[in-house]
């Protein structure tokens, strides 16, 4: 099979995505290769903001597509294949997070990436952007599960409210209510960094466009 | 516009939702209130820098090859459905051993016979079969022949056995119940107008049965 259905970016059209899910539903080895190869960079970039392990994000990855082919049958096409996907990823997510906490007791979620470095840098940046830019996700990093989940697919994912309602099984209200507590979360750990400088102030406006 | 309700827009404003009218309101706002400049515009920095970010991490390279090779492996069985199994297989082996029991009650006594004398001891075996390996063709139907007659006879003599001990298990409880009766009166008596079905039914039962130093003998006999 071709993969005729793909825009170009690894995501494919809706009746492309259909039609994989109903060979895959019968047992398509090659419509699930495909399947996971155009959603496979999407979800553990999503796991891994939430998880920020490496080897978690991996492991949570493959369970959620192993999860999501085992169970293809209850598999709504109301909904994005992605969709389904995020939602089941980020259910796994909070359990392995939940499983730790048990394990190491009271668990500071925003503690979970100290020992795992940012994604090295592939692309030439200033200092000073490199740096905004680990000032930022550090930040984003404690938030609560929710808020980040929340913040990652909105800003990084470029999800609506509506599909972020869908994916955290949450009302959207809920949704609104996480992105308004994580920006203002945001606002209070950004502050102390730019508050007395205001010519970075003003790189940050600038790099904002 | 004061500041309180541009704050109350900002959320609307960053998640797009703001109607062209508000957002030219906004705006405004800012670009008079150096507070409100600053608060949206480290939101804006922020969103910016989480949307625009090139390096986020990717899957292994081997991962769709690894993910296929647990797709395409036997899944061990779940515990429940092991148990399910197991379950099943009980019932079966269950229902085998009952069909066996009934198979083996309702076989004639000659066949429980022959079938315990073979589990327990190996083939019956006779004078006559042991002389069978070295006898002549000829003679081996009247091998046969004899160990028939012989199996015929344990068989009927077992037959015997089985039907004297069950009469003999019958007059012992009669005998019991008669002897009860006669130590209560009382109870004879107000159970006259019911219908005596035992007591019609089981001398009919026992009728013909041999006497029980016959029954004796026959055991012997076994």
């Amino acid at each position: 099979m071709s993969g005729g259905g793909d825009n170009g970016d690894g995501v494919l059209d809706r009746r492309a995505e259909k039609r994989l899910i109903d060979r895959a539903r019968r047992g398509d080895a090659h419509c699930m290769r495909e399947l996971i190869d155009a959603h496979k960079d999407r979800l553990f970039a999503f796991i891994w903001r939430i998880i920020r392990n490496h080897h978690d994000a991996e492991e949570i990855c493959q369970d959620a597509f192993l999860k999501a082919f085992a169970s293809l049958d209850t598999f709504s096409p109301q909904y994005r294949f992605s969709t389904w996907l995020f939602t089941i990823g980020y259910r796994l997510c909070l359990n392995s997070m939940r499983r730790k906490k048990a394990l190491s007791g009271d668990v500071d979620f925003s503690g979970m990436s100290a020992g795992e470095s940012t994604v090295a840098s592939v692309t030439a940046q200033s200092e000073e952007a490199r740096r905004l830019k680990e000032i930022v996700w550090r930040s984003v990093d404690r938030l609560s599960p929710p808020q980040r989940a929340a913040v990652v697919l909105f800003y990084r994912h470029e999800q609506s409210c509506q599909e972020i309602a869908q994916v955290l099984q949450l009302p959207v209200a809920t949704v609104k209510s996480h992105l308004h507590r994580a920006r203002a979360r945001l606002k209070e750990l950004l502050e102390p960094l730019v508050a007395d400088d205001s010519s970075r102030l003003r790189i940050l406006t600038e790099l904002a466009g | 516009m004061n500041c309180s309700h541009a704050r109350n827009l900002f959320d609307a404003y960053l998640n797009g939702e703001l109607s062209n009218a508000l957002a030219t309101e906004l705006a405004a706002h800012r670009l008079q209130c150096s507070a409100c400049r600053h608060e949206l515009a480290l939101m804006e920095v922020a969103g910016h820098v989480m949307r625009s970010d090139p390096d986020d991490p990717k899957a292994p390279a081997d991962f769709t090859r690894r993910l296929m090779a647990c797709i395409e492996a036997p899944r061990p069985i779940p515990f429940y459905r092991r148990a399910k199994v197991v379950w099943a297989a009980g019932s079966m082996m269950a229902a085998a051993a009952c069909l066996t029991f009934v198979v083996t009650l309702r076989s004639g006594p000659e066949e429980r016979v022959k079938g315990a004398r073979q589990d327990f001891n190996g083939p019956v075996t006779t004078p006559e079969s042991n002389e069978a390996p070295n006898a002549p063709a000829a003679d081996i139907d009247a091998v046969t022949e004899a160990f028939q007659r012989r199996l015929e006879q344990e068989t009927s003599n077992t037959h015997k056995a089985v039907n004297s001990l069950e009469q003999a298990g019958r007059r012992t409880i009669l005998n019991t119940i008669q002897a009860l009766q006669a130590e209560s009166p009382d109870e004879e008596n107000a159970n006259q107008g019911a219908p005596p079905d035992n007591r019609a039914d089981a001398p009919d039962d026992t009728r013909g049965a041999p006497d029980a130093e016959d029954d004796a003998d026959q055991i012997e006999d076994l």
